[in-house]
């Protein structure tokens, strides 16, 4: 290949990357090191690190930051047991998969504002759940802020286990059938079977999907923002606590927001860092 | 190590196919039988049955006295070599044969000394820290036959292990694994589509076609004596050559007439036969195998009566023998073996394949005369396909 195939070929996706991603990123980094209001966006002022210490000594930042961690660390795994235990239930379902798959995927497919809405429509007075509820205890179910926190995780791994579920029942379609019986013939249980087969022929997968979810968890907006609104500040995440302060009274506190972003990008970063470093000795591993 | 018994096993599938038909076979402790048939005959059912991948629909299996059909593939005493190998990808070579023994919780020092002991009977030492993905086909192959062979099971179930490898390396693993298997003296059950691999390897030779059991024998027997026309024309490579023909007898002689052709058949044939006598005069089921023709000019001391007149279309010379293809004029038969190549030919002349010695000159073309060793000839019924022999 020629000087002027290859950059023929390489410039375009540079130019993407660079657009969308390298700049971006630098504008939100200097964005972070300014003083800049939304009413007043022609007089940015280099302020340095005074929004990074202003925000790692607000204990909102660190509540929000708390609550994050609690959501990706109970989520993650949560979801990824129960989309292999789906996976493999659906593997065995031999009529009406295409049923099952449907029904499965609908929260997924929803768009999670939508379906956000309708779940917390459940439990809020008036709702099914909330109704439900009352018949049984006499007392109605009200959403506040002791069960907030975990309405907000169940209906989180009711929306993201789809994704781990179909993802792993793709990797089940491929696991070859003889290696199975070989198993079966060699004197594997199910749980033998599943450890010394499935998992392995998995393992690729459930990093992947370990690594989206993650991220997802660690990124979650949508659904906090529904249940909670301006309540319950104590059940908001780090992006939905980046979102009030960079809007906060019409202010729009810019500067401060972008510090927030660029933390968060910190930490997510560092939460994968073994999952990046797994994947990273596969493929070492496979070149070998 | 012990007999296993099929009795009338059958299988028939919940869309109403019936795969396997009443196969009954019993294989003597220590015997290499081997199930042969075309692609989609049932063989691979039949072993997966054996295994217990499959239900049984109807009929026993047995194991020494013990009933199999209900239990557990894992606890049937059996091993089994799979044509994908269904090696373990993320585990050594050394855990892939050990596994077994893993899993039935044998301590590690004895775990680690049997699979030494198999390795070493595969001459797979050097091998044994390797993952799957690092070894060749045939190397791979050994290690399935390690796993088989480190559990010291009652019978072998084999499903066309050789299958994925290349003629030289499939050519040296026949020999290997009947040599391992006569050296450990375990019951095998082998199936493959390959005739060849059948008659080399097998004590034993059952030839089975749409699920139904033709014939059981060893392969000389199958070889010289088939029972019918599917066996006579599976069995041997290049095939049998099948025609209709008509026998009849004037003065004493007899005679077979081939097309437009015709063959003095020796009185001794049909003595030895007695049942050839009432189809005298009827269409029946005529068959030569290849190496029963030969060249005239090669052989000229053969009975003028005792030959056919052709012409050479294709010659293969195959350094040790020639294969000589020519047409005869006499309709053909269908063995019913779904793998054979269509006929060449149509109502009136037929394919017929000669085997003739390297000193043969014939070139394609050439009009020649074909000594036939009509001692050798087969004969069936035309309708039933089955060998006339009593």
């Amino acid at each position: 290949m020629n000087r002027r195939t290859f950059w023929g070929f390489t410039i375009p996706s540079v130019i993407v990357m660079l657009a969308l991603m390298v700049f971006p990123l630098v504008t939100t980094v200097w964005l972070g090191f300014q003083k800049l209001l939304l009413r007043d966006l022609n007089n940015p002022q280099w302020i340095g690190f005074d929004n990074y210490t202003d925000v790692l000594s607000d204990p909102e930042f660190w509540a929000a930051f708390r609550f994050t961690m609690i959501f990706v660390a109970v989520v993650t795994p949560v979801t990824m047991v129960m989309g292999l235990g789906v996976a493999l239930l659906l593997d065995r379902v031999g009529r009406g998969r295409s049923l099952y798959m449907a029904a499965l995927l609908l929260p997924f497919i929803v768009t999670p504002v939508v379906g956000s809405l309708v779940y917390k429509d459940l439990f809020e007075r008036g709702g099914l759940i909330s109704w439900l509820w009352e018949v049984i205890t006499d007392d109605p179910f009200a959403v506040d802020a002791s069960n907030v926190k975990w309405l907000i995780i169940i209906q989180s791994i009711w929306y993201i286990m789809p994704f781990a579920m179909i993802t792993f029942f793709a990797g089940l379609q491929t696991l070859p059938g003889e290696r199975v019986e070989a198993a079966a013939i060699d004197g594997a249980n199910f749980l033998r079977n599943l450890w010394h087969v499935v998992l392995p022929h998995l393992r690729v997968l459930i990093l992947f999907v370990g690594l989206i979810t993650i991220m997802d968890a660690y990124r979650v907006y949508d659904q906090v923002f529904v249940w909670t609104g301006t309540r319950f500040t104590d059940a908001h995440t780090l992006s939905v606590y980046n979102v009030r302060v960079a809007t906060a009274f019409d202010i729009g506190r810019l500067g401060k927001g972008n510090a927030i972003a660029v933390l968060n990008v910190i930490g997510i970063f560092i939460v994968l860092i073994p999952f990046l470093w797994r994947s990273y000795k596969d493929q070492i591993a496979e070149r070998t | 190590m012990s007999t296993v018994t099929l009795d009338k096993l059958t299988k028939i599938y919940p869309n109403g196919f019936q795969a396997i038909t009443e196969l009954s076979l019993t294989l003597e402790d220590g015997e290499f039988l081997v199930l042969v048939g075309p692609s989609g005959c049932g063989k691979s059912t039949a072993l997966r049955m054996i295994a217990g991948l499959e239900d049984i629909s109807s009929g026993d299996l047995y194991v020494g006295e013990r009933r199999l059909n209900d239990v557990q593939p894992k606890d049937r005493d059996i091993a089994m070599v799979f044509q994908s190998y269904a090696l373990y990808p993320q585990m050594t070579v050394a855990e892939n044969i050990g596994f077994p023994l893993k899993l039935r919780k044998i301590s590690r020092k004895d775990r680690q000394e049997q699979v030494h002991q198999a390795a070493e009977i595969l001459e797979l030492t050097e091998q044994l820290e390797k993952k799957p993905a690092q070894l060749s086909g045939g190397q791979r192959q050994r290690v399935a036959m390690g796993r088989a062979i480190v559990r010291r099971p009652a019978l072998f179930l084999m499903d066309e292990p050789l299958s994925n490898l290349d003629a030289k390396l499939r050519v040296q693993m026949r020999a290997d694994i009947a040599g391992i298997q006569r050296e450990l003296g375990v019951t095998t059950f082998y199936v493959t589509h390959d005739q060849v691999e059948a008659m080399t390897m097998g004590d034993r030779v059952a030839v089975i076609k749409d699920g139904i059991l033709q014939q059981a024998a060893a392969p000389e027997a199958l070889y010289e004596n088939p029972d019918n026309v599917f066996v006579a024309a599976f069995i041997g490579s290049p095939s049998m050559n099948l025609y209709e023909a008509t026998l009849t007898e004037a003065d004493g002689d007899y005679r077979l007439s081939l097309g437009d052709q015709a063959l003095s058949v020796p009185d001794r044939v049909v003595a030895a036969r007695p049942a050839l006598r009432d189809y005298l005069g009827q269409p029946l089921v005529v068959g030569f195998r290849p190496e029963d023709l030969e060249d005239s000019a090669v052989v000229p001391d053969h009975p003028d009566n005792q030959r056919l007149e052709t012409e050479i279309a294709v010659r293969e010379a195959l350094g040790a023998e020639t294969l000589a293809h020519f047409s005869i004029a006499a309709p053909s038969v269908d063995s019913g073996d779904p793998d054979a190549l269509d006929e060449l030919g149509d109502e009136e002349s037929s394919r017929c394949t000669a085997r003739f010695s390297a000193a043969t000159r014939v070139r394609v073309g050439d009009r020649v005369r074909v000594n036939v060793s009509t001692e050798r000839l087969h004969f069936f019924d035309r309708k039933t396909h089955l060998a006339i022999r009593s």
